[in-house]
């Protein structure tokens, strides 16, 4: 019992040092936010049709998934570099604590620190591009687990290209082909939400396979990525 | 048995016995070049291990391997009776110094004492900073110090444990880039450890008369040329291009090759 409070204590010290840092340094956070504004400006003007000035309902929701996993990209292709090239993924291997509750940590921290500013960014722009407040709370938790999916894809993707001569190019080609089915039913669902009608079955098939996704990655993607770091490490 | 022995020292460990290495015929390769080859060395309690040798002659290596971040290839070693050590039973500080930039070094520290499941209070903290003469950096960010401060806070994380005598220091060139009063502080700290019954086992290039370390601590390893003649000819060999016999090598040592082992007492 002591030995699971102490885990838990140092854990929590853990995730406040990695947002201490973010908050020091916050460069990686703000930088997929202005990503994601950028894309968000931009790409409505290549898909606005010239008879209709207002964007198609339908392509709002896959849009703003693009703009999710686009902006996180560089975030996640770097995600464990810094850790690396700085030896403190060394000190951490090196813990008396488990690897994987060390990792769990850090993922939790990379969860805050880069999804809180995103996800605020994308209900800015989903109200902006008219979608109905009612369904924003849908919309926002759709985003949360398919980003959260993200991040744990991420993990593996840079546990996994640790090392090698250009890392991070490597960590975005693992990333992207991984991301597609959480990008593919995380928009079915959030088109349904931007529509504005009443749940189908196939978006209750959507959510299925989104959250199974998510529970899958939640049981591998640590595990993965901690045996991906001892390889990495020597 | 062999698990359970583990699980005993790991889970009962009650620090009583002190901190002893004991490497037996250590071989370690890597794909293209064997590094170590059937080493065997042993350090009691309370010794200052200094391995030297030339650059590439395999200091960093061995002292990663006994950090458990290399793997062997033959042979083996024990850390307190722990087959392969295990990592409550060491500190390793590499080359890479482990901070990050953007924290204070009060905070970088209690971030390594997280990892150690220590308390890290600020105190503590401040405590470790003072061992190397660096108390007044303590709200500094990491980023804002010289090369040589920030080694002086890496090595500060030394402090957090020298009341747990039980780990075995494993220290790379910890002089490396360290000032004349630096290297006091870190010799003091590292001759009080010892006192207390603890062990380390530093890497350097500076003769131990440099150091000031007590004589009769000392234990000296010499790695420079301690791969028998025949390896070393395959070695070249290998290096030249044909590739793939050295790893042969080391799984079979040649009997007729002279005998490595370095025991100084």
């Amino acid at each position: 019992m002591l030995l699971l409070l102490i885990l838990i204590r140092d854990m929590a010290r853990l995730i406040g040092c990695e947002v201490h840092r973010t908050l020091r340094q916050p460069g990686d956070a703000l930088g997929g936010v202005a990503f994601f504004i950028l894309i968000m400006l931009v790409l409505p003007l290549i898909l606005i049709d010239r008879s209709n000035p207002n964007l198609a309902p339908d392509t709002i929701a896959p849009l703003l998934w693009l703009g999710m996993m686009l902006a996180l990209l560089p975030a996640l292709a770097r995600l464990f570099h810094d850790d690396w090239a700085e030896g403190v993924w060394e000190a951490m291997l090196a813990s008396t604590h488990p690897l994987i509750a060390i990792l769990t940590a850090r993922l939790i921290a990379s969860c805050i620190t880069l999804l809180i500013p995103l996800l605020v960014a994308m209900l800015v722009f989903a109200l902006a591009f008219g979608i109905d407040p009612a369904s924003l709370p849908r919309l926002g938790l759709a985003f949360t687990i398919g980003c959260v999916c993200f991040v744990l894809i991420g993990a593996m993707a840079g546990a996994l290209s640790l090392g090698a001569r250009n890392s991070q190019i490597l960590s975005a080609v693992i990333i992207v082909p991984l991301a597609l089915p959480v990008l593919i039913f995380g928009s079915a669902i959030s088109g349904q939400a931007v529509a504005e009608t009443h749940q189908t079955p196939q978006v209750y098939g959507a959510w299925q396979f989104l959250l199974a996704e998510f529970l899958l990655l939640l049981a591998l993607s640590p595990i993965i990525t901690a045996t991906a770091m001892g390889f990495a490490e020597e | 048995m062999v698990w359970g022995k583990t699980l005993k020292h790991v889970l009962c460990y009650d620090g009583r016995d002190m901190a002893t290495l004991d490497i037996h015929a250590l071989s370690i390769a890597r794909p293209s070049r064997l590094i170590i080859h059937n080493l065997s060395w042993q350090l009691g309690p309370g010794a200052i291990g200094l391995v030297t040798g030339a650059n590439g002659c395999g200091k960093t290596t061995l002292l990663r391997c006994l950090a458990g971040q290399v793997r062997k290839t033959a042979g083996g070693f024990t850390t307190n009776g722990v087959s392969g050590g295990a990592n409550n039973q060491r500190y390793h500080i590499g080359h890479r110094l482990g901070l990050v930039p953007a924290l204070t070094a009060t905070t970088n520290l209690q971030l390594h004492a997280s990892l150690l499941g220590l308390a890290g209070g600020k105190a503590e903290c401040g405590k470790a900073l003072a061992s190397l003469g660096v108390e007044a950096l303590a709200e500094w960010e990491v980023r804002t110090l010289s090369q040589g401060q920030q080694k002086r806070v890496a090595l500060a994380r030394l402090g957090l444990i020298a009341e747990e005598t039980h780990r075995l220091w494993l220290l790379d060139e910890p002089y490396a880039g360290l000032d004349a009063e630096a290297t006091d502080y870190l010799t003091a700290l590292i001759t009080s450890y010892c006192g207390k019954g603890g062990t380390v086992l530093i890497t350097t290039h500076s003769h131990h008369s440099q150091l000031n370390f007590p004589r009769q601590q000392i234990r000296r390893l010499n790695l420079a040329g301690h791969l028998p003649e025949n390896l070393a000819g395959r070695l070249a060999g290998n290096l030249a291009g044909t590739k793939s016999q050295t790893i042969a090598a080391n799984s079979r040592p040649n009997s007729n090759a002279r005998p490595s082992h370095k025991r100084v007492a």
